[in-house]
């Protein structure tokens, strides 16, 4: 049998695995230490020190309240990662469970799961999510149940697609053959040949998860205040771009840098999987 | 006229643990309008000696070694001579024809590629010449058939179009790895008859690649026994088969069930005890002693020398003589 | 076709189509007549070969004397009981009787799936046996194949093709079956593992009086194993009857174009 270095080998030997996943680490790293310490309090105002710029004291300045911003910016991760893996926990818990179901009963189950999830993916994702924290209300829970929901028919449509792949292999026939139930198959033998494809999937999800909170709360339907978030940063910044730019710099980039390494590791995390499938003949 | 001069051709791969040779100093000659069978099973190098020949081999390999083709090295010839050479002066056909040919462009166009390349043909030009080989290789119709695709045909008329495409621009050499194992057995002799009359009739040498016994046995003139990269037998057909005098040899014979086996139909099958092992893993000296019965310490350091045991009939191995008595008996 | 006692398998004039996808709107599907009227019985012990080349439906056929397919018409009797007259629940639990392997020693075997956890797939789902027990008797099958105790350890892709076979046949024999259907079992392996799979068979029939339905399109194959043979075209037996007639004294055309077809080994 050919030999292949281990998967956490070529993890390591990829690029995109190592960059992405150095800055999703940075981000998790940072929410982690912030429930713990910031270099001063987040919330706390202090208005005798508005506007400061950066210093060894405040390493990027104070913001109208005299709030230090990269303790604001620290704390916000909190908050997007919470939103990442709560939503993401949603959608693939109904969406892996809803394609599942549709993969194994096929005819008209699948037929409605299928629909339902092309009326909901017809929706641009932020309208669906303003939709629906306008009916549930403002606020961070109701911004990531809202997420939540956008994500299930992403996963109920990737897991449906590889499910049946997996259905036809024969080891599926030979399970049949050696009188094994539907329900059993699809939890002994074919989730676990999906689990791959759906932990890509999840990387990117959370990225996009993250982005739409950032959108939620740039619109003040998210993470309601003093909760920092780094879309309301953006929102609350806008209106003072001319007193100091940098301003809504700061959290920008911190969206787009938790992004950034999202996706990297989603792509890295997909060569390194991939390659593998392919060569396993 | 010596057309195909091979010289130890050694071909080696560049594995997860380290380069190992996949094929180890094989020679031999090949005579213009003469065929060769090179026979095997999977693992043993015959594919990439046919890969090597054409200048074919995968990135992580290469090959050390002489392949004269009338008179110059085609290991020396840089890819763009090594593709005047392919399809122009040697034809190759595959095992799958399926994924051999392009799904998404008609027969006609894929046959017609390389006349339009070597011979300088336009397309209409070329449309008389498909039209033409298409009959020559027995598909019905064939001037309706220049535009089908390659999934309205079926398995056997894929493959004949392949042989279309090989000999396309009169090569001097084809190349036939494994052309009929994914074939049916009445279609596999229809394709080989073909394929040996066609080299007949238009005087081209062959290498015929397979695993399968009876198949080397009825279609060519010569025969290699290859195992673990090396040739441990080779000869005259005729004389390989009813002589057959190395233990590897003797082993595959015995392990094919025979269709007129006139005795008794329940009798075991012998094997080759133990399975072919990795690459990695082949052993300096002769590369079948971990199966051999025969085996001394003598075999393990170096690779055996190669014996004449009759006019053209060449065995590599020390127990020879061992092999032939109970092979004799049997 | 008379049934004794000892017939282990009934086939009667079993029909099988399928209705392809449309091509068009205004026309009907196109139907593919996989099996036409096929009717045999394999007694206890013995070996029935069904040979034939692409197409001929010969698989179809095996899939649904498994009962992993439904009939257009006629029936599969196990051990004289209607397979397709039980309902889903009875047919699950009694295939316990009667076993498969697949001709891809690649993709019948989960690759995510250890080969203990593979090997006691059909009794997990079929009896019920504690850990131990399971963990006993799969490695009693796979000391029956000639593989190892260390073996159940290890996942599928640390084995070779014969040895994954192997490891199929262990499992197509752990619930002690009476008819094991082997579907093309030594297609995909190189000559010299064939044939030790093939003897395998041979002795797993002395030792445990196995029933064999052995389906391939390798002549040869089919002779060395089986007692009596079907060569089977375009959905129908064209002849049956004792491999040694059947291969010295071939009556149908088309049996003497396949027997004539096969590349003997001259010298």
């Amino acid at each position: 049998m050919e030999g292949q270095p281990s998967f956490w080998r070529r993890c390591l030997g990829h690029r995109s695995f190592v960059a992405g996943g150095s800055l999703t680490g940075l981000l998790v790293l940072t929410a982690i230490v912030s429930l713990f310490w910031t270099p001063w309090d987040p919330i706390k105002q202090n208005l005798r020190d508005r506007f400061a710029s950066p210093s060894w004291e405040h390493l990027l300045g104070t913001d109208q309240f005299g709030r230090d911003i990269f303790s604001i910016i620290m704390a916000g991760a909190q908050n997007s990662i919470t939103v990442g893996v709560v939503s993401v926990s949603i959608g693939m818990a109904f969406g892996v469970a809803l394609g599942l179901w549709a993969s194994a009963k096929r005819g008209w189950v699948e037929e409605l799961i299928m629909r339902a999830s092309d009326f909901m993916y017809a929706f641009p994702a932020i309208l669906l999510a303003i939709m629906l924290v306008a009916t549930l209300g403002q606020g961070a829970i109701n911004a990531i149940v809202a997420i939540g929901i956008f994500s299930i028919p992403v996963f109920a449509r990737l897991t449906r697609g590889a499910a049946n792949a997996i259905w036809a292999r024969e080891f599926i026939l030979a399970a049949r053959a050696a009188g094994k139930g539907k329900l059993r198959i699809t939890i002994e033998h074919v989730l676990p040949n999906i689990v791959s494809v759906l932990v890509v999937q999840a990387t990117i999800q959370f990225a996009l998860a993250i982005l739409a909170e950032a959108a939620l709360s740039f619109l003040g339907l998210g993470a309601q205040p003093p909760t920092p978030s780094w879309g309301r940063m953006l929102d609350e910044t806008r209106s003072m771009i001319f007193i100091n730019p940098w301003l809504a710099v700061y959290p920008g980039m911190a969206i787009a840098i938790s992004v950034l390494g999202l996706n990297l590791l989603g792509d890295g995390l997909r060569d390194v999987i991939d390659p593998r499938l392919a060569r396993k003949r | 006229m010596t057309l195909l001069s091979v010289d130890n051709l050694t071909v080696t791969l560049n594995t997860v643990r380290g380069p190992a040779r996949a094929v180890r100093n094989l020679s031999f000659d090949l005579q213009k309008g003469e065929t060769l069978g090179i026979v095997g099973e999977s693992g043993c190098g015959k594919s990439l000696t046919a890969l090597a020949i054409m200048g074919l081999l995968p990135e992580n390999g290469w090959a050390d070694g002489r392949v004269s083709l009338a008179g110059e090295n085609l290991l020396d010839y840089s890819e763009d001579r090594m593709c005047q050479v392919r399809g122009d002066r040697i034809g190759m056909v595959f095992q799958e024809p399926m994924t051999s040919l392009n799904p998404l462009h008609t027969v006609g166009k894929q046959i017609a590629e390389a006349m339009i390349l070597h011979r300088g043909m336009n397309r209409a030009e070329s449309r008389a010449e498909v039209i033409r080989l298409l009959d020559l290789v027995g598909i019905p119709e064939p001037a309706k058939r220049v535009g089908s695709y390659p999934h309205q045909l079926s398995g056997g008329q894929r493959q004949r179009v392949m042989i279309a495409m090989a000999l396309s621009c009169g090569p001097e050499l084809l190349i036939a790895d494994e052309p009929t194992t994914a074939l049916d057995v009445t279609i596999q002799k229809q394709i080989l008859d073909l394929i040996r009359n066609l080299i007949e009739d238009l005087g081209m040498a062959m290498i015929l690649i397979s695993h399968n016994l009876g198949v080397i046995s009825q279609n060519v003139k010569d025969v290699i026994v290859m195992y673990g990269g090396t040739r441990v037998e080779s000869g005259p057909t005729h004389d390989v088969f009813s002589d057959l005098s190395h233990p590897y040899s003797q082993g595959l014979f015995s392990a094919v069930p025979q269709i007129d086996d006139t005795k008794a139909s329940r009798r075991r099958l012998t094997t080759i005890p133990g399975t072919v092992p990795e690459l990695a893993d082949l052993p300096a000296g002769c590369t079948f002693q971990e199966r051999c019965t025969y085996v001394t310490d003598a075999c393990r350091p170096t690779p055996p020398p190669v014996v004449q045991v009759a006019d053209g009939h060449n065995v590599a191995c020390l127990h020879i003589d061992e092999a032939r008595t109970a092979w004799a008996a049997r | 076709m008379t049934e004794t006692s000892n017939t282990v398998v009934a086939v009667e004039n079993v029909h099988k189509h399928y209705t392809l996808p449309r091509e068009t709107l205004w026309q009907p599907p196109a139907k593919v007549h996989a099996i036409n009227g096929v009717s045999f019985a394999i007694e206890k012990g013995r070996s029935f070969g069904v040979v034939g080349e692409s197409g001929c439906g010969k698989s179809t056929l095996a899939r649904c004397v498994m009962g992993l397919e439904t009939l257009t018409q006629g029936s599969v009797s196990f051990r004289g009981q209607n397979i397709h007259d039980q309902s889903l629940e009875e047919l699950r639990q009694s295939r316990r009787h009667f076993q498969m392997v697949f001709q891809d020693p690649f993709g019948s075997l989960d690759p995510r799936q250890k080969v203990a956890r593979i090997v006691a797939e059909p009794i997990e789902a079929l009896e019920k046996a504690t850990g131990d027990e399971r963990r006993a008797r799969v490695i009693e099958v796979l000391r029956a194949v000639g593989l190892k105790e260390s073996d159940t350890d290890k996942y599928p892709h640390e084995f070779s093709g014969g040895q994954r076979q192997r490891i199929a046949i262990a499992r197509a024999l752990i619930t002690r079956p009476a008819l094991i259907v082997a579907d093309e079992p030594v297609s995909a392996l190189d000559v010299s593992v064939q044939a030790q799979v093939l003897n395998l068979l041979q002795d797993l029939q002395d030792e445990f009086g196995v029933t064999y339905l052995l389906i391939s399109h390798d002549l040869a194959v089919v002779k060395f194993v089986c007692d009596e043979v079907a060569v089977m075209n375009e959905g129908v037996f064209v002849e049956r009857g004792p491999t040694e007639e059947i291969f010295a004294n071939p009556q149908h055309d088309y049996t003497k174009t396949l027997l004539a077809a096969v590349p003997h080994i001259t010298g």
